[in-house]
């Protein structure tokens, strides 16, 4: 197979390339999905990739206090895990990010590529769900952004529109009294697809009542997905292990998953259930150490 | 120094051998220089691809090639009707070199073309019409074993076979063995137990896929350049493909990536070599990953079920084995793997009475063959889980159980070889001591263990010493080195025979044009087998270096030594010769070059027919002993299992390379792993693999191996160079046992049936 490279430098650049290729053109960054994709035939070779992984802007990891926190799309998940020490009112992210794949294949992978792959098991879709990012697209009219939780429209299929760029994430810093947590279960310790992964943030009140909770599933429906009622039945109650198994529960139903070679759908609205409940005592162990 | 000298004498003290050298391969590798066979490219050369069958099982109506032959770029096209009507197979003669008459799998080689790439020859394989008639496919051993199963292969009979087949419908090869009258130990005995467990179908996974560079010359001769764990055996292989006499067939083995059993028998030889005869120019057959896990020769699943008779006092009196080996649609080397696989399922314990019978099974799967322990695995998981499950019942550790019914030198082996030395109790009790067997463990926490014996000692090998004209000496072998180390431990027998210093020894490892007949790199047989040969040849060389130095030292050959590249007389060290010396004369001046050569086979003893019937192997030797346990921890919530912590213990007689007995070790023990816990090929209800990636197929990490002790002990076998014996295969034995036996400990639960999976186990916790 063939296929024209070409590797911008600027954003303008990889705008300008990408609205003259019009649908000939693909956005490439880490190319650990879009390339093996293509290799293994799941997709159509494009006749051309813009490579947006050298553009400056895009590879920027910013950390502000009290400002929250911009991830540019080519960030790589090699670069959050070594960012642990800024990163540590984001765990859940960093919990993500050093979870997926291998050493080799973190240092290549971007967290924009798998957001925009939009695997329904991509690694940082729920914990950067839960954590209310927003994202940030470029196109061919401008700049606009949207949240994250309405960024995924199925396998693969995003909100994304011909020639827009994912540029970046932006996600508010955490308040006090909060804390967020990721948990995946899957046979292997490395190199492993995700049976099921559950984020979950929660913001306590003074009296250690729930204030604010977001549990966000992924590997059980079509798109990374909201536990609400989970986190409904949450807010305003005090922490209990009967409480996390019921919110563990309640998420189960909102689970659609399928049968696979990988598990049965049974065992993974099961492991829903005990990943949120683990995702949930382990956010509110952080939230508690954060009042 | 005298005794000193006397312990070298004796073979209890060594210059080379038990030292822990580096491996003779690790700077080519380290580096990328080593030469593997996707390295390998010729001017003009070819790329082959296979057509394969999309069906389980179906007559072949028509084959036609001629529509891909007309694409531009497509230089040979073939099926079956362009080749000799031949059968090939290590037992069995059933396997064709492209689908004949019929196709028994999906992935069934069909037809093959050569084109000037590869994209133009994946082309052309999607223009090459094929016919079929669907027949009822056999997925199930019961119902291929069951009187209304169609007949997979209808034409068995007429088969060649290399033994007594005993066969039936689809059962391709049953083997039985007898010992004492069973049925009356059993009525003896205070408790009898049945056990009946399964196991999966596994691939070995090698790193380097399977593949062939083959060339053939306006002489007619052959030449390939091949990942393979047997150059000798694919010259006979190809041999009895193709019809071209031996001689015109020359395989050269390059640096394999890893075999595990899967690089025996022929994948991309023959095919290369009927490709690129036609083509008249070299053509490269390289196998994808989906092709190793669709079409290649992975473990066998089985079905066993274990009866054991058992004394108050925790003896073991009799057992009875039916154990059924699913061979997928060709015999491969599954008639010897249900046979040994038999004969291993006593375990390293002596049982008086016994009665085995083990069958091999066609199906409409791929052909399953040799997969590093040869049927042990299998046999070693359902027995030494049944060993747990009867110490629990008669309220016996699990340990002391063991104890007391371990086989001990001079023992007699199923079939009753004799086995000078067995190791097995000493292992047992370094790693019971090791891993701290009775200590309290944490929540969720279980230790287990697990027992096994094997082999290192069968069929034929042969090698060559030669003594260069500076002194240094060149070992030819017919053994290739596919990573576990054996050009490494070759050399260090041959230095160590001659007395020579390890760098002056060099090796040349496989090539039939150059290297002496070797089976096959199998059966964990190459240090005691070929160690043997080499030994032998070396000292075939030294006793002619001593005869050439006693006369101009004026001495009788019995006088002297060779030490450290010196020729000495004994008790006078002042009266020498160097081996550069030796060298010298022998090319320039007198006598001509040395050369030592050594044929060995291991043979003897005879099997009782009334006992043993339908055992597809002649006589065995080099029986090795192991003892595994493990520590797991269980996720209740998940069913998950991790095993944090083992100990493993393996009898080789005298490790030859310490550290290269360790890596195995710790490489069987971790591949044990995956068998436990999560590979297995899974097959749609069309016989279509399901999982045929690496992300699917799930082989173990490195984090997911846990810490890992490995002891070894040194039961000397007579029969070994320097008492050595073998330990590639046992390594992988022991473990998935052991882990079954941990998480009965740590859960409460007894899994039966591999693999055991997270969600396996999570249903049977829930049930609780
Ligand atoms: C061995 C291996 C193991 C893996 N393990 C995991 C794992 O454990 N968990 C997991 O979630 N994933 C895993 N992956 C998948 C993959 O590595 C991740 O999804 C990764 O984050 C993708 O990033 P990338 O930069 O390589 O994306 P690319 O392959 O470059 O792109 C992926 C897709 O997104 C599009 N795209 C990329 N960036 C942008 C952008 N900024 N704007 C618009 N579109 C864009 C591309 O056009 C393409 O369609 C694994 C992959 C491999 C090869």
């Amino acid at each position: 197979m063939k296929f024209a490279y070409y590797k911008a430098k600027s954003l303008p650049e990889a705008m300008t390339m990408l609205e003259e290729l019009g649908d000939k053109g693909k956005i490439v960054a880490g190319g650990t999905d879009l390339l093996i994709g293509i290799q293994h035939g799941k997709y159509a070779a494009p006749e051309a990739l813009v490579d947006i992984s050298f553009i400056d802007d895009l590879n920027r990891l910013n950390v502000q206090n009290g400002d929250g926190l911009a991830i540019g799309a080519t960030v790589t998940h090699g670069a959050i895990c070594r960012a642990l020490n800024v990163l540590e009112k984001y765990p859940a992210l960093v919990e993500a990010s050093s979870q997926l794949g291998s050493p080799q294949v973190r240092n290549l992978a971007t967290v924009g590529g798998n957001i925009c792959n939009a695997a329904p098991s991509a690694e940082t879709a729920p914990a950067l769900v839960a954590l209310k990012s927003m994202a940030r697209i470029v196109g061919p009219s401008g700049e606009r952004q949207i949240e994250l939780k309405d960024f995924f429209l199925g396998p693969s299929r995003t909100d994304l529109k011909q020639s827009e760029i994912l540029v970046g994430l932006n996600i508010n810093e955490p308040p006090q009294g909060s804390g967020n947590a990721y948990f995946r279960l899957s046979p292997r310790n490395a190199l492993d697809i995700a049976i099921v992964n559950v984020a979950a943030y929660v913001k306590l009140n003074k009296d250690y009542t729930f204030e604010d909770v977001c549990i966000c599933m992924g590997a059980v429906a079509p798109t990374p997905l909201r536990a609400t009622s989970a986190e409904k039945a949450l807010v305003g109650e005090t922490f209990s292990e009967k409480l996390m198994r019921e919110a563990g529960q309640l998420a189960k139903t909102h689970a659609v998953p399928i049968t696979d070679v990988r598990a049965s759908a049974e065992y993974r609205r099961e492991m829903v259930a005990v990943l949120t409940e683990k995702a949930l005592a382990k956010a509110y162990e952080r939230a508690k150490l954060n009042m | 120094m005298g005794i000193l000298l006397d312990a070298v004498e004796k073979g209890t003290l060594f210059n080379v051998v038990g030292k822990r050298v580096p491996r003779v391969d690790a700077a080519e590798k380290a580096t990328g220089q080593a030469v593997y066979v996707d390295d390998i490219s010729f001017p003009h050369m070819l790329y082959g691809k296979v057509l394969r069958s999309p069906l389980a099982h179906a007559r072949i109506k028509k084959v036609d090639v001629s529509r891909a032959l007309r694409l531009p770029g497509v230089k040979v096209a073939i099926s079956a009707q362009d080749l000799p009507d031949t059968r090939h197979g290590p037992f069995i003669y059933d396997t064709p070199v492209l689908a004949r008459g019929k196709v028994l799998y999906v992935g069934d080689p069909v037809a093959a073309v050569a084109a000037v790439d590869e994209d133009t020859a994946l082309e052309a394989l999607a223009l090459i019409d094929v016919e079929y008639e669907e027949l009822v496919p056999v997925f199930d051993t019961d119902f291929a074993m069951s009187p209304e199963a169609p007949l997979l292969h209808e034409n068995q009979e007429a088969y060649i076979k290399t033994f007594k087949a005993i066969q039936k419908g689809n059962i391709c090869s049953r083997t039985t063995f007898i010992e004492g009258d069973v049925e009356e130990a059993l009525k003896r005995s205070d408790y009898v137990f049945e056990d009946s467990f399964t196991t999966q179908m596994v691939q070995q996974t090698p790193i380097e896929t399977n593949g062939t560079v083959a060339a053939y010359d306006i002489s007619g001769r052959l030449t390939l350049w091949t990942s393979t764990q047997a150059p000798h055996l694919m010259q006979i292989r190809i041999s009895d493909g193709l019809l071209i006499p031996i001689n015109k067939i020359r395989v050269i083995g390059l640096r394999t990536g890893g075999g595990f059993g899967g690089k025996v028998e022929p994948k991309t030889q023959i095919i290369a070599a009927a490709l690129a005869q036609r083509a008249g120019k070299p053509v490269k057959l390289v196998l994808t990953r989906k092709e190793e896990f669709t079409a290649t020769s992975p473990r066998h699943s089985s079905k066993i079920t274990v009866k054991s008779g058992v004394s108050r006092e925790g003896k073991i009196l009799a057992r009875t084995i039916k154990a059924v080996y699913d061979t997928g649609a060709y015999a491969d080397d599954g008639p010897g793997i249900a046979g040994f696989g038999g004969m291993m399922s006593l375990g390293p314990y002596k049982i008086p009475s016994y009665r085995i019978d083990s069958y091999c099974v066609y199906t409409n799967k791929m052909g399953c063959g040799a997969f590093r322990g040869f049927g042990n695995p299998q046999a070693a998981f359902a027995t030494e889980s049944h060993m747990d499950m009867v110490a629990e019942r008669i309220g016996i550790d699990p340990v002391e159980f063991r104890l007391k019914n371990v086989l001990r030198n001079g023992d007699l082996s199923v079939g009753g070889i004799p086995m000078p030395s067995v190791g097995v109790k000493e292992c047992l009790e370094k790693t019971a001591k090791a891993a701290g067997w009775g200590k309290s463990l944490g929540k969720n926490r279980g230790m287990g263990v697990a027992c096994l014996q094997h082999i290192s000692g069968v069929l034929s090998s042969s090698a060559i010493v030669r003594i260069n004209g500076d002194g240094t000496a060149t070992v030819f072998t017919g053994a290739i080195d596919i990573g576990q180390g054996s050009d490494t431990t070759l050399t260090q027998i041959a230095a160590e025979e001659l007395g020579l210093p390890m760098e002056a020894v060099g090796i040349v490892a496989a090539d039939t044009a150059s290297t002496p007949y070797n089976w096959a790199v199998t059966a964990s047989r190459i240090t005691r087998t070929n160690g043997n040969a080499v030994r032998l040849a070396a000292a075939d060389a030294k006793r002619q270096i001593l005869e050439l130095a006693a006369r101009f030292l004026d001495v009788t050959p019995e006088e002297l030594q060779i030490m450290e590249g010196q020729i000495t007389v004994k008790g006078s060290p002042e009266r020498t010769l160097k081996m550069h010396d030796i060298g010298g004369i022998s090319h320039w001046a007198t006598r001509g070059p040395i050369i030592g050569n050594a044929s060995v086979m291991v043979e003897g003893h005879k099997y009782d027919p009334e006992k043993v019937k339908g055992f597809p192997f002649g006589t065995m030797a080099g029986f090795v002993f192991g003892s595994h346990i493990v520590e797991v921890e269980v996720d209740e919530s998940t069913g998950r299992v991790q095993v944090v912590d083992a100990v493993a213990a393996h009898d080789v007689g005298k490790a030859v390379n310490p550290t290269g007995v360790e890596g195995q070790i710790q490489g069987g023990l971790v591949q044990g792993l995956g068998y436990a816990l999560f590979e297995e090929i899974v097959y749609d209800e069309k016989g279509k693999v399901i999982n045929d990636t690496m992300l699917d197929y799930k082989i173990p990490t490195a984090l997911d191996a846990p810490h890992i002790t490995p002891l070894i002990v040194e039961e000397t076998d007579p029969g070994g160079p320097f008492g050595a014996k073998g330990v590639g295969e046992p390594t992988l034995v022991g473990t998935a046992p052991a882990i079954a036996n941990a998480v009965k400990r740590a859960t409460g639960i007894r899994i039966k049936d591999l693999p055991l999976s997270m969600e396996k186990l999570w249903r049977e916790m829930k049930k609780l």
